[in-house]
């Protein structure tokens, strides 16, 4: 075994292990015990493996709907991050001010935006979209603005002295350079948005949904393993989501520095 | 390596250390069941010292609730030598998980939720049904021709959800309708915007509380509006009760009884001054205004005090209308199997509340 593989190994398996004992101790009611807490507050694994089963394929489609939620509002709220960032190098002298009150949005909670989404948008998919959009713009116009920016300065010198015009620039140099940070927004944003679809979900006006569900499940005795069900489909969704986007910037990313 | 190992066992720790203090910040207490912990601090009856005892409401101070603050106010809890504390409820917990975690010693909840709890093994008990019948009502605007369950088919239809959503099941599977596929449910707000702005054909309103946000706290303008009654439609499920921990009260019969008395007390009183009851609720917390607290609070005494009712009476446990709430939710998949009537409430303590103040 090489040293890389060994590494990797342990990277992997250890973090792994602490899970698998973790799920063990909370299986024999270790954690349960730790805490004071009965079944019903907190739901053995079992309880909630039981529980996911016997909702079958309401999971399924009420975990489609939130995932459509928050992958469509990561696409249009990425998409207008970028635009912004791409404007705001356009136009240096106000393009930067523009970026920080755009950020101020991110102050908003969510839980206010959702209930002013709901009073915007007739159909609930839209308000649900658009909470999620308006949390990845920030983010991405902040990342996107910094990779279009920071440019090596002999990278610059050097398409200076091939005297190539600013749209060569923007579309050799500016863009590749921005990737690694869209990537690094694009992870930021995965993981927020299906927080913010989740959260938009509790006021939203349709009764499906991962997080619709949650919230209904967790205020009845008798489905609080339910509601936990739920809670271990967005994560795992928001997992999976993330590996995926990493091995997509693992690949499209291969020639950049931090890469090789 | 080494290092990694370490900092793991550490936040294997810490993450213990959280999970602990969330067990036992409940109340003060040393107890370890957590059910019994706000209990610890009440001491036996006549020791001089007053018992102190959590009563947690469903939801914000109103007149939902009033029976309680008039009897604070008026010194009922004091003559018994009860210090009570009334804490608002809220949309994110239920008064049970209040009561279950030692929060709360008394919850002031819906008896079909309680069912929940009770289905999932808990030590919870209805001891006094406070509300005699349903006040959920479904409103619609007389445009929309809805007169009863029947015409619901295509409509959209809105509730809050959460276990407050059965007696609309009820409603619609009377009718032969399925919930998921011959109406579109819409989850409300705490607002009627919605019903007013169209996005709702026939919301889900209590008659003390979203009803008068629709008519203006005022009955002359109903005329504009149907409602369809869950006691006319038969598929009235119990609401507001009180609920406590059988094992519990079992060891607090005395405490439990002069609570109960005290508390019914203040229900009467309420019942008989709605206003001055308003008033008292609108002092506590002003979450809405006093001329809907006014409102509310006329409302609550039509449903905790119905005509042919006397003081008496108020909180009774009534057998038939409570067993019905459980064969309607374990008919449209409130509760998996039925709770037996006899574990799910113990009139006794009623029974000797009552007993004494005549």
């Amino acid at each position: 075994m090489s040293a890389k593989a060994k590494n990797r190994a342990t990277s992997i398996g250890l973090p792994l292990a602490v899970g698998v004992v973790l799920v063990l101790l909370w299986q024999m009611g270790v954690l349960n015990a730790a805490g004071g807490l009965t079944t019903m507050q907190l739901p053995l694994p079992s309880d909630i493996s039981v529980a996911l089963v016997e909702k079958g394929t309401r999971v399924i489609s009420d975990a489609t709907i939130t995932l459509v939620a928050s992958l469509a509002g990561l696409f249009i709220g990425c998409g207008i991050g970028y635009l912004c960032a791409v404007l705001a190098t356009m136009a240096p002298r106000w393009g930067r001010g523009s970026l920080t009150v755009l950020s101020a949005l991110n102050a908003v909670p969510i839980v206010a935006l959702a209930c002013i989404m709901n009073r915007w948008f007739s159909s609930a998919m839209g308000s649900k979209i658009a909470v999620v959009a308006i949390v990845c713009m920030a983010t991405m116009a902040i990342n996107a603005y910094r990779g279009l920016n920071d440019l090596q300065p002999f990278a610059r010198d050097l398409l200076k002295s091939y005297a190539a015009p600013r749209n060569t620039e923007f579309l050799k140099l500016r863009i590749p350079n921005s990737l690694p940070n869209v990537f690094t927004a694009v992870k930021i944003n995965l993981v927020n948005g299906m927080m913010s679809a989740l959260i938009s979900e509790y006021f939203s006006k349709d009764t499906v949904g991962l997080g619709f569900t949650i919230k209904t499940c967790m205020k009845m005795g008798n489905q609080k393993a339910t509601g936990w069900a739920y809670i271990v489909v967005a994560a795992l969704l928001s997992i999976v989501l993330y590996i995926v986007v990493t091995l997509v910037e693992k690949r499209v990313l291969r020639w950049h520095a931090s890469h090789r | 390596m080494k290092k990694k190992v370490t900092s793991l066992i550490g936040s294997l720790l810490a993450l213990t250390c959280v999970l602990s203090g969330c067990g036992s910040s409940a109340a003060s207490s040393a107890s370890s069941g957590g059910m019994s912990s706000a209990a610890a601090a009440s001491t036996s009856a006549g020791s001089g010292k007053m018992d102190k005892i959590v009563l947690q409401d469903k939801w914000l101070p109103q007149a939902q609730f009033m029976g309680y603050y008039v009897a604070d106010k008026k010194g009922y809890y004091k003559d018994e030598n009860i210090e009570i504390t009334i804490t608002p409820g809220s949309s994110d917990f239920t008064a049970e998980d209040q009561v279950i975690n030692g929060t709360a010693n008394f919850g002031h909840t819906w008896y079909s939720s309680l069912l929940t709890y009770q289905e999932s093994g808990n030590d919870l008990i209805n001891i006094s049904q406070i509300y005699q019948k349903s006040a959920l009502e479904l409103i619609t605007k007389k445009s929309a021709n809805i007169n009863s369950g029947k015409d619901l088919k295509g409509k959209k239809v809105g509730n809050w959800f959460g276990g407050n959503e059965y007696e609309i099941y009820a409603l619609l599977g009377k009718y032969g309708y399925n919930k998921d596929k011959d109406v579109s449910l819409v989850q409300q707000d705490f607002t009627m915007n919605a019903f007013n702005n169209n996005e709702i054909d026939a919301a889900s309103a209590m008659t003390y509380n979203e009803l008068g946000l629709v008519i203006d706290d005022d009955d002359s303008k109903m005329s504009n509006y149907k409602l369809i009654d869950m006691n006319d439609e038969g598929v009235a499920m119990m609401e507001d009760c009180l609920c406590c921990s059988k094992a519990w009260a079992a060891s607090h019969k005395d405490l439990v009884v002069r609570f109960l008395r005290a508390s019914l007390k203040g229900w009467q009183y309420a019942c008989a001054h709605p206003d001055e009851a308003a008033q008292i609720v609108w002092d506590v917390g002003k979450s809405v205004s006093l001329k809907h607290q006014q409102f509310m609070a006329k409302k609550v005494a039509e449903t905790v005090k119905p005509s042919g009712y006397s003081d008496k009476d108020i909180g009774k446990l009534d057998e038939k209308k409570l067993q019905q709430t459980i064969d309607l939710g374990t008919k449209y998949g409130l509760i998996k199997k039925a709770v037996k009537l006899s574990d799910s409430i113990d009139a006794s303590y009623w029974t000797e509340a009552t007993k004494a103040a005549s």
